[in-house]
């Protein structure tokens, strides 16, 4: 061996302890402590192949063979890091597989029924509307459970998923319309009304075989729900009564009292408001069942 | 399938049995090693095999010195090394011999034990 190889093999172990830089100096020394003496072996050993290579490279290899790359540098810990976290997402992916399987069948019918019957269809709502869905959902987790290995199975499938994604869009976008519809339709239900035809029925009335119109409390559903509540009687509430021929700030402070009412005042001949009194009250209900107020006042 | 990845599999094992009828010093066990069939492996890697084994309480150290070099410092399986290495052949032959039912290669495991 020549003195200018030892000194190449001196200086990439000096290169090496520099690379293990912040490992216990202990590791560092168990290491490197007889690298060079081994160096010069396999240099003896292989001759001209003798190559000593990158000190960095070799650095890392002991580390990770010895167990302890895992605290050697911050760049591997954030990979490894990163590389967890993507393998935890793949994992959790790849367990709600079935999920997707029949959601890509739901996407499936939806598109069926629009391309051929041309109908917008979100949730089935007849037996054979089902039944098509649940082919779709079988026939989806078959070629998911499948599970093929070939390109072109896989291929086809991929568009046919990237296809049910476009769908789900478009299935999404309608179905938050349908459930706004419904919403409004609730709305309209919880406000006492019925709907008669998708059209609101403002009152109703019973009679009897004569053509008699009865007295009626409230309409129920078969299982004692109240679907039509008729308006409360239009006669003035007495407080009401009371206020007339009264200054209008005490009508105001019964007013305040009424707290779903809509109030409407009429001035007569007054150049300011709030002042005067009251000349007459009237109520009287609309549609929706709100109550309004009408009040005049005169000097 | 790279052979390599295998090897990392079993490598504690192997340089417990290369230790085991002889001690030796860190490019010894290299070259032990390489003449054994593991012509690739890396020097580093053994080097670090050898740093954890020891940690692990598998192998002890001694150092010979040297009048014409630097003194070596020599790898020596201890009672606990030997211990895991008997454990270690076990579980090696059973995986072995399944991989051979498996693949349907000859099981030289099962005819050494028959003769």
């Amino acid at each position: 061996m020549t003195k200018v190889q030892d000194k190449a093999i001196s200086a990439f172990v000096t290169d090496v302890r520099a690379a293990l830089e912040g490992q216990d100096p202990n590791v560092i020394a168990d290491l490197t402590d007889n690298l060079e003496a081994d160096l010069m072996d396999r240099q003896a050993s292989e001759t001209d192949a003798f190559q000593l290579g990158n000190p960095k490279l070799f650095a890392q290899e002991l580390l990770a063979s010895a167990g302890l790359l895992s605290v050697s540098s911050a760049d591997s810990r954030a990979m490894r890091f990163w590389r967890g976290v993507g393998s935890a997402v793949w994992r959790f992916l790849k367990s709600v597989r079935p999920a997707w399987w029949v959601f890509r069948g739901l996407m499936a019918y939806t598109l069926i029924w629009f391309v051929l019957l041309k109908q917008e269809k979100y949730i089935p709502d007849n037996p054979g509307a089902w039944l098509a869905l649940a082919v779709m959902v079988v026939v989806s987790v078959q070629i998911g459970r499948a599970n093929s290995r070939k390109l072109a199975i896989r291929l086809a499938l991929a568009v046919l998923n990237i296809v049910a994604v476009l769908v789900a869009g478009y299935w999404l976008v309608g179905f938050n319309q349908v459930r706004d519809n419904y919403q409004r339709m609730n709305v309209l239900f919880n406000s006492g009304l019925l709907l008669q035809d998708g059209r609101v029925v403002g009152f109703a009335y019973a009679y009897d075989k004569n053509g008699k119109q009865l007295p009626m409390a409230a309409l129920k559903d078969g299982n004692g729900h109240l679907i039509y509540q008729p308006p409360a009687s239009t006669d003035l509430p007495p407080a009401l009564a009371a206020t007339v021929g009264t200054a209008l700030a005490n009508a105001i402070s019964v007013l305040n009292k009424l707290h779903d009412a809509i109030v409407e005042i009429s001035y007569q001949d007054l150049p300011e408001v709030q002042s005067g009194h009251v000349a007459s009250v009237q109520v009287s209900y609309d549609a929706l069942g709100s109550q309004h107020v009408q009040l005049v006042v005169a000097k | 399938m790279d052979s390599s990845q295998l090897l990392k599999g079993v490598l504690d094992t192997a340089v417990l049995a290369v230790l085991e009828n002889e001690d030796g010093y860190g490019y010894d066990i290299v070259r032990r090693l390489r003449e054994a069939g593991f012509a690739d492996i890396g020097d580093a890697t053994v080097y670090g095999t050898l740093r954890r084994l020891y940690a692990a309480g598998l192998l002890k150290t001694y150092v010979v010195p040297s009048e014409d070099g630097p003194h070596r410092k020599y790898y020596a399986v201890n009672t606990q090394g030997l211990k895991a290495l008997q454990q270690q052949r076990g579980i090696w032959v059973e995986f072995a011999t399944n991989m051979s039912r498996i693949l349907g290669t000859p099981n030289t495991f099962s005819e050494g034990k028959s003769k």
